[in-house]
């Protein structure tokens, strides 16, 4: 317990610059938005861009008049951020006490590493319900004077808990990231880079049919934002990677880290 | 010249998985360029308001090869921002944070000298991953331009605005992490600060009107207006030279007076 406040208090104020920052974004979004619905015809400007352009932008599918179709479209950005903090939480588990040598001290406590392992993801994950509830009111207070309806909400609720389900596949990929690395300075670094990487990934797979297969490497496009708030079928592909990546990534930690050297 | 050579080679690895990345980049949108552009394209974009497009980032006929190459252009600067952020982020205070700062300035230089070599390393850097990129780019324009008329001054000044924000961002990183009495995570903060510009200067609707553009550096060398111009806007080279010697001689000022912390 003392860990998990401990840890808490470490994060607070990284999480509540994070929270500024996303109702600075929401507070403008909310601004464009109004200009936005009430321009004339917008969804036939749209049909009339190229192909190739409404397949990168999904031109074809959101209408940036309603307010699930401009939500869908900022949706992605927050999903990216979101996971971001996510990912730099689950390397810190483990590397920031190695690279600050506080491990001498954190792992000679009378508890086994498993415990403070676990402990300290626990904290993690409790952070990052945190940061989706704030993303989720933050939207909810900058949307609600447009006229959403119960659907909208719905919507919204559901792409805040598939950004969890990222948030978690990521904490864990971080944590296994640096119970497998050796130089612990650079795995926020390595694993920030590879979640940008990722990102670039789903953004060349909308671009052209060419790219498109590259959609299965990234967890971005499992559960796209667009279908989400339209309430489109999501594939079944990401329904199976996810959790068994999580499973994956969870044991593999747990069982390596109590053999690893920490220095 | 040992400390510029040092700098140097530690980092070089890293600049080439990013230019490596952004080659992969580059190629895969410019490959997709004929199937953007179209000849309807143009009327179309007289139709739609500017504001919508700026949006999208796309407030240039992307149909011509040098209005696509200012859409990739943006990507681009991002991706140039933040590592020209996390350099001067981390340019001295990595030595603190990695108990090295004493060792450093035990040796017989005056700190003047060690943040002169840091920078000019840090600006050999910055060179290398512009020149390359704009090799990149040049060479993604050759190929797939199909024959098409462009400015070689346009994309000249292009790219030049690119080394210009990326110096800019470099400089205030580096003032920055001097100012702060602790820098913890130098990756998130260049990371925010990047995205949190760009991100702003996207909402276009409510930067043109306000005085807020004169805080978005990705604003002072707005592609389109090159484009157009063939020229920068005066008040954006004007200001961001002023920022880039504001920064640099603030962080000499406080580098001389900072207190380093060691291991003790």
């Amino acid at each position: 317990m003392n860990i998990i406040k401990r840890e808490l208090k470490a994060n607070l104020i990284s999480l509540i610059v994070w929270s500024i920052v996303i109702s600075a974004i929401l507070a403008m979004a909310a601004i464009e938005f109004d200009a936005f619905k009430d321009m004339a015809n917008v969804d036939e400007m749209m049909k009339a861009f190229p192909q190739g352009f409404k397949d990168v932008f999904s031109f074809d599918v959101i209408r940036f008049d309603q307010p699930q179709g401009y939500y869908s479209y900022i949706g992605q950005y927050f999903m990216m951020m979101a996971v971001i903090f996510a990912t730099l939480l689950g390397t810190r588990i483990l590397s920031k006490e190695i690279s600050k040598r506080t491990a001498e001290t954190t792992f000679t406590l009378p508890v086994t590493r498993r415990y403070i392992i676990s402990m300290k993801l626990i904290a993690a994950i409790i952070l990052c319900v945190l940061f989706t509830s704030i993303i989720f009111g933050m939207s909810y207070a900058a949307f609600s004077s447009f006229d959403i309806d119960k659907y909208f909400v719905g919507r919204l609720s559901l792409l805040m808990l598939f950004i969890l389900l990222l948030q978690l596949l990521f904490v864990l990929a971080g944590l296994f990231a640096s119970v497998l690395t050796k130089s612990h300075k650079r795995t926020g670094t390595m694993m920030t880079s590879i979640v940008i990487g990722v990102y670039m990934i789903s953004f060349i797979s909308n671009m052209s049919d060419r790219y498109e297969f590259l959609k299965y490497l990234s967890p971005f496009e499992y559960f796209p934002a667009i279908d989400i708030m339209y309430g489109n079928e999501l594939g079944l592909y990401g329904f199976i990677v996810v959790p068994l990546l999580i499973v994956i990534f969870f044991f593999t930690s747990f069982i390596l880290v109590e053999k690893k050297d920490i220095l | 010249m040992n400390i510029y050579k040092y700098e140097t080679r530690k980092k070089l690895i890293s600049t080439l998985i990013w230019i490596i990345g952004m080659g992969i980049f580059i190629f895969v949108f410019y490959s997709v360029f004929e199937a953007m552009g179209s000849s309807a394209m143009a009327d179309l974009l007289e139709e739609i308001p500017e504001a919508f497009l700026k949006a999208f980032g796309m407030s240039d006929n992307f149909s011509t090869i040098i209005g696509y190459t200012a859409m990739i252009c943006i990507y681009i600067v991002l991706c140039g921002a933040i590592f020209s952020c996390n350099l001067g982020l981390n340019a001295v205070s990595i030595e603190e944070r990695d108990l090295t700062a004493d060792f450093l300035i035990s040796k017989p230089i005056t700190r003047n000298r060690i943040l002169t070599t840091k920078l000019l390393a840090a600006l050999t850097h910055m060179l290398i991953f512009s020149v390359l990129n704009s090799i990149m780019c040049y060479m993604g324009i050759e190929v797939f331009r199909n024959g098409q008329e462009y400015s070689f001054l346009t994309f000249f000044l292009m790219m030049l605005g690119i080394f210009i924000i990326q110096v800019l961002f470099f400089t205030m990183g580096l003032f920055v992490s001097v100012i702060l009495k602790k820098m913890g995570s130098p990756l998130s903060f260049s990371l925010g600060l990047s995205f949190g510009l760009f991100i702003l200067n996207s909402f276009d609707t409510i930067l043109e009107s306000t005085f807020i553009k004169y805080f978005i550096p990705y604003d002072y060398f707005e592609f389109g207006y090159i484009i157009e111009n063939t020229a920068f806007k005066t008040y954006g080279i004007i200001i961001s030279i002023g920022l880039i010697i504001a920064f640099i001689s603030g962080s000499y000022l406080l580098y001389n007076k900072r207190n380093i912390a060691t291991a003790m």
